[in-house]
């Protein structure tokens, strides 16, 4: 075992060469990305900062992209099933690449991606799965050098589960059993997390150790980034998060709660989300004096 | 297949190195100063950081982040008219606040100069030495200047700012038949010093004006210098910090003249909070410090009000 973790360091380091550092003038999505499995699918959250050299230059931003969606992909007819009335009942995939690194680098990568599958959909009729995505991805990085680390989860229905693959900037490819985290946040609550679901119950996760509901999921997610957002200067802004099981995803988004005494969020609706980008339109925020101490005198 | 996980995001968060090289920029911090009608506010963030990384975000018990109590930025209260504080790489600011209390503090012949005195007041004085009157917020620019050229081959990397009310002596005119008069408030200061007598001004032209008398009154001072004292003054705002670049577009495009105390704060605290959100190595804290002069001008009843503001964590 240790052998194996000698060998896979050694291995990393020298993957390390195949990354492409960020120039000065890019945009980085320093980040926190995180995703995990639950009973019934995926759970996957992403804060909404992108930076240049300090400055923020996106507070809003979607580093979670769909590639595909069950509920768009219905042009999409799978040979097992083309006489077949029942087509509603057929199995599809949903699946979402969580981005982070160069931000340009990482919307081409999805872009690309989106395109080789759906051809390869038509092409061969069938439903392509999270796993097909990953392989793609994985041919894509090693054949180029790219600064990009992704995390590409959803629910495979060929599996019959949720799934979630890390994949490296060199290209490795390889699934995670219950949580995966990126991004230069994920170092911040690496040990939060291992003390939530630590590796060594891996290979008990699918015999009910990992989480059992979607609210449970979305807390996790939620916590977890919003102290990486506490400690890590490139992630801020809202947590964005999806819940993916076989019958789609849906969204809900959180601010995080700047006291850490209580536990995760808020959560937004659509409603806030409108009045807070309303706020942003008038300029500047409302401030809000939390404490006011009058006639205070120099020291000695 | 952890390690793994593990290593790749190390790797990542290598190559997000850009702020490193700045000393300037490498904790972070901000500060932004507004100058109103009678008054000066001082904005300052709380944020400690190595690069990327926040180590602390000086929060005390109470929630507060008030200077003194665990907020890194450092202020100095030489008395009770001006402020100084400083944004920068904290090694430095920590030394240049030491010389510069030395220095403030044998000057005003008070013990030390730095923070506030939360809860009662002491005495100000110390066995031996006699309060002298107070230093103005010019004197301690030109001081402060000199501590920083003084270090031209190896300077702070800090870029301080000085607020104050600084006081002045304005002139008084009057016309030979008591028209109206001219200028900002002097009909106040005419009627406030009981109109003193004429003196003869029977001239033609209107130039000839004859000085009745001098009226101090109290003007608000900003002034922010780079790392090796050079100074700029403003009559309307001055900001430093990492954040520096946004505050001169929030505060261009909110300050207007002739602002009143808790409409400065506001308005000053709009324009640091609105910066800041734009901001990776600023924030988690916003506390505004208002020098609030009195409303005609005189030297007495100068009140500091702390203002802690609601802001982001992240």
């Amino acid at each position: 075992m240790r052998a194996a973790s000698a060998f896979l360091a050694s291995f990393v380091l020298h993957e390390a060469s195949f990354t492409r550092a960020l120039r000065q003038d890019e945009v980085s999505m320093g980040t926190t990305i995180l995703a995990v499995r639950y009973n019934g699918g995926v759970v996957v959250g992403a804060d909404t900062r992108t930076s240049v050299q300090g400055y923020v230059s996106n507070r809003y931003a979607a580093k979670l992209t769909f590639v595909l969606d069950r509920d768009v992909d219905n042009f999409i007819v799978s040979s097992k099933n083309s006489s077949n009335s029942a087509a509603a009942e057929e199995g599809a995939s949903t699946c979402v690449i969580c981005r982070s690194g160069s931000a340009a680098d990482t919307q081409h990568l999805a872009s690309v991606v989106r395109n080789e599958i759906v051809g390869r959909q038509l092409l061969y009729r069938i439903h392509g799965t999270v796993t097909h995505v990953a392989a793609l991805l994985r041919y894509i990085l090693v054949n180029n050098e790219l600064s990009a680390s992704l995390i590409c989860a959803g629910y495979d229905h060929e599996l019959g589960r949720g799934v979630i693959y890390s994949i490296t900037p060199g290209g490795t490819v390889f699934e995670e059993k219950v949580w995966a985290a990126g991004g230069s946040g994920s170092t911040y609550i690496l040990g939060h997390l291992d003390s939530q679901y630590h590796p060594k119950d891996d290979d008990k996760c699918d015999e009910g150790m990992m989480l059992q509901s979607e609210e449970e999921a979305l807390e996790f997610v939620s916590k977890a980034i919003g102290l990486a957002m506490e400690r890590d200067g490139s992630s801020g802004g809202f947590i964005r998060m999806y819940v993916i099981d076989r019958f789609g995803k849906r969204f809900v988004s959180m601010m995080p709660n700047n006291n850490l005494r209580n536990n995760a969020g808020t959560i937004l609706d659509e409603d806030i989300i409108q009045s807070a980008a309303a706020q942003l339109r008038n300029f500047a925020p409302a401030i809000s004096p939390v404490k006011a101490t009058n006639n205070l005198s120099p020291k000695n | 297949m952890r390690p793994l996980s593990i290593l790749i995001t190390i790797i990542l968060s290598s190559l997000c190195q850009a702020q490193r090289s700045d000393p300037t920029q490498f904790n972070g911090g901000s500060t932004l100063a507004m100058a109103g009608r009678n008054s000066v506010a001082i904005a300052i963030d709380a944020r400690f950081g190595l690069g990327m990384q926040t180590i602390s975000t000086g929060e005390s018990s109470d929630n507060s982040r008030a200077a003194g109590e665990g907020n890194p930025r450092i202020l100095h209260l030489p008395n009770s008219n001006v402020l100084l504080a400083w944004a920068g790489l904290h090694g430095d600011g920590t030394s240049f606040a030491e010389e510069m209390n030395v220095l403030l503090a044998r000057k005003v012949r008070r013990a030390g100069c730095m923070g506030f005195q939360h809860g009662s007041s002491s005495s100000s004085s110390v066995v031996g030495m006699v309060a002298r009157s107070k230093m103005s917020p010019r004197a301690i620019t030109s001081l402060m200047s000199h501590l920083l050229y003084g270090r031209r081959n190896a300077p702070y990397y800090v870029e301080p700012v000085v607020v104050g009310l600084e006081t002045v002596r304005v002139p008084i005119f009057i016309e030979n038949d008591s028209l109206p008069l001219e200028g900002n408030g002097l009909q106040s200061l005419i009627q406030a010093s009981n109109a003193p007598q004429l003196i003869s001004s029977q001239n033609e032209h209107t130039l000839s004006k004859q000085i009745m008398t001098y009226k101090t009154m109290q003007k608000p001072y900003l002034c922010g210098t780079d790392m090796l004292g050079a100074q700029s003054t403003s009559h309307s705002f001055v900001c430093s910090g990492v954040a520096s670049r946004s505050l001169h577009g929030t505060a261009e495009a909110l300050w207007v003249p002739n602002l009143e105390g808790e409409e400065l704060v506001e308005v000053c605290g709009r324009a640091f909070v609105s910066a800041l959100e734009r901001d990776c190595l600023s924030g988690y804290g916003a506390v505004v410090y208002l020098i609030q002069g009195s409303e005609d001008g005189t030297e007495d009843d100068v009140q500091i009000i702390e203002y802690v503001l609601a802001c982001r964590n992240d």
